[in-house]
């Protein structure tokens, strides 16, 4: 951790879309959480649609194009961006990685979005602002209510992970800051393989069958890993995990946004309003625990 | 690899167009035909089960030239973009990148898509993201259920999802008209 890194108390934010509507308790309790933690996040001023799953279907240049449009509106203010949506840190990073690496591609993007970018700020996701920024110590000393005897598989999904050269991540394969995170609130995180493996993301709609058998071998997994519930840090794997689940002859798993179990850590009631938008309930296993 | 040894290699097709190839590398394509067939694609692709052909046989025949058989086919609009394959290559060959590549080609070519609910999704999410600036989503689900007629598929996460007030209409965003010059400056043209 740099010391600039720590003096920077300050950070622009972009929800996206999904944390608008379907995700809003992932908003409210990253907003929650980083407010205990002293870390102001100020909404990036008309933010507009990263494109997620869908521009790159459609043009491959306007699944950077978009993006680049929010980094470019961020700038001007100097800080650094974090985005919860898995999906919106993967687009807004590989077009700062474009933009930063292809000099042809950023002039004719900033041609296209009709603004400038010049680099000088990153994305981050939440988890690495909490791990990089935040650092786990901070985190165990925020805690009231250590989340003992719950125990979870941490689900990557697959927008974290890769391209790992544009993400300028390490391990693609077996990812770690969520699991430490857990760990860091007092969870047991189960150990498995298939932490970066896909949901099915945007066949929800129209390809449901290819989803449930996805998220089907997602929570036979979490099961044979011993877990209770499944952690993710992605407005579509909860959406598919939560949503999707038929796995005949076994109780459906609870699905949590992580930062609805540090909330609950940190002791804020307001963590069981989020909990009740979740399709599968997660009451019954929190009150087992005796977390709620 | 010369489009010569392309045959050599044991594959003919009297239907084969090598320009194909030069087409996607026109399009900035990377590496393709450094393809040594490994099956790191193939076997890693999570979504191989539902696909026609594997991504290492798209890639093969997107090389070798089979351009109908490419850009009708069903992988390329199943490809969700895990990016599993591209992330393994020891080649680095881009294939989910060469997936959404094929797509743009058979949009400009009209292809019907055999998937057309896929495409009807992606088409309304970029329609909605064009009219508002970002995604809302009672209106991707409205529009997309009047433009597949399929009223009757999810009743039951659709009802749990109203009753718990999932989804949020939300107004336009200012400066929707510059996300609305960028979508048709980019979109494929016909």
């Amino acid at each position: 951790m740099s010391d600039s890194a720590v003096s920077t108390k300050k950070f622009a934010y972009y929800p996206g879309c999904s944390l608008k509507s379907s995700a809003a308790e992932y908003d409210h309790s990253t907003r929650a959480v980083f407010e205990r933690l002293g870390i102001d996040l100020q909404e990036v001023p008309g933010w507009s649609c990263c494109g997620a799953s869908s521009a790159h279907t459609i043009s491959r240049d306007l699944a950077v194009a978009l993006p680049l449009r929010n980094l470019a509106l961020a700038e001007p203010a100097g800080l650094d961006i974090v985005a919860p949506c898995a999906s919106c840190y993967n687009r807004l990073k590989v077009a700062e990685t474009t933009a930063l690496e292809d000099p042809a591609a950023k002039k004719f993007m900033e041609e296209v979005i009709e603004r400038p970018f010049n680099g000088t700020i990153k994305t981050l996701s939440v988890l690495d602002l909490l791990t990089d920024h935040v650092g786990l110590d901070t985190v165990k000393k925020s805690v009231s209510r250590r989340l003992t005897g719950l125990k979870v598989v941490s689900y990557y999904g697959c927008l974290l992970a890769r391209p790992p050269k544009k993400l300028k991540i390490d391990d693609p394969d077996n990812p770690t800051s969520l699991d430490d995170l857990m760990e860091a609130i007092g969870a047991e995180p189960k150990f498995w393989s298939y932490k970066t493996e896909c949901c099915g993301a945007g066949h929800a709609m129209a390809r449901s069958d290819i989803v449930t058998t996805l998220v089907g071998k997602l929570h036979e997994m979490a099961r044979e890993a011993g877990a209770e519930a499944i952690v993710v840090a992605c407005p579509m794997c909860h959406a598919n995990v939560d949503m999707r689940q038929d796995v005949p002859g076994s109780e459906p798993l609870p699905v949590f946004f992580f930062t609805e179990l540090m909330a609950l850590a940190m002791g804020m009631d307001v963590a069981r309003g989020w909990l009740g938008k979740h399709l599968v309930s997660p009451m019954p296993l929190l009150q087992k625990l005796n977390l709620i | 690899m010369s489009d010569q040894s392309v045959f050599e290699a044991g594959i003919v097709n009297a239907a084969a167009d090598p320009g194909f190839r030069r087409k996607l590398e026109e399009r900035g394509v990377q590496n393709l035909t450094r393809c040594m067939q490994c099956m790191k694609c193939g076997v890693g692709c999570p979504i191989a089960f539902a696909m026609d052909y594997n991504p290492t046989q798209i890639i093969r025949m997107a090389i070798i030239g089979l351009k109908e058989e490419v850009l009708t086919s069903h992988t390329i609009w199943l490809c969700s973009a895990c990016e599993t394959c591209t992330t393994r290559c020891p080649m680095e060959i881009d294939v989910a990148g060469v997936m959404d590549a094929i797509k743009e080609i058979a949009v400009e070519e009209g292809y019907e898509s055999p998937e057309p609910h896929t495409k009807a999704f992606h088409d309304v999410f970029m329609g909605v993201v064009r009219a508002r600036g970002r995604l809302n989503e009672p209106m991707l689900f409205g529009h997309y259920k009047l433009r597949t007629k399929t009223f009757f598929e999810d009743l039951d996460i659709g009802k749990e999802i109203m009753l718990k007030g999932k989804i949020k209409y939300s107004g336009k965003v200012k400066g929707n008209n510059e996300v609305r010059k960028i979508i048709d400056r980019l979109k494929p043209k016909k």
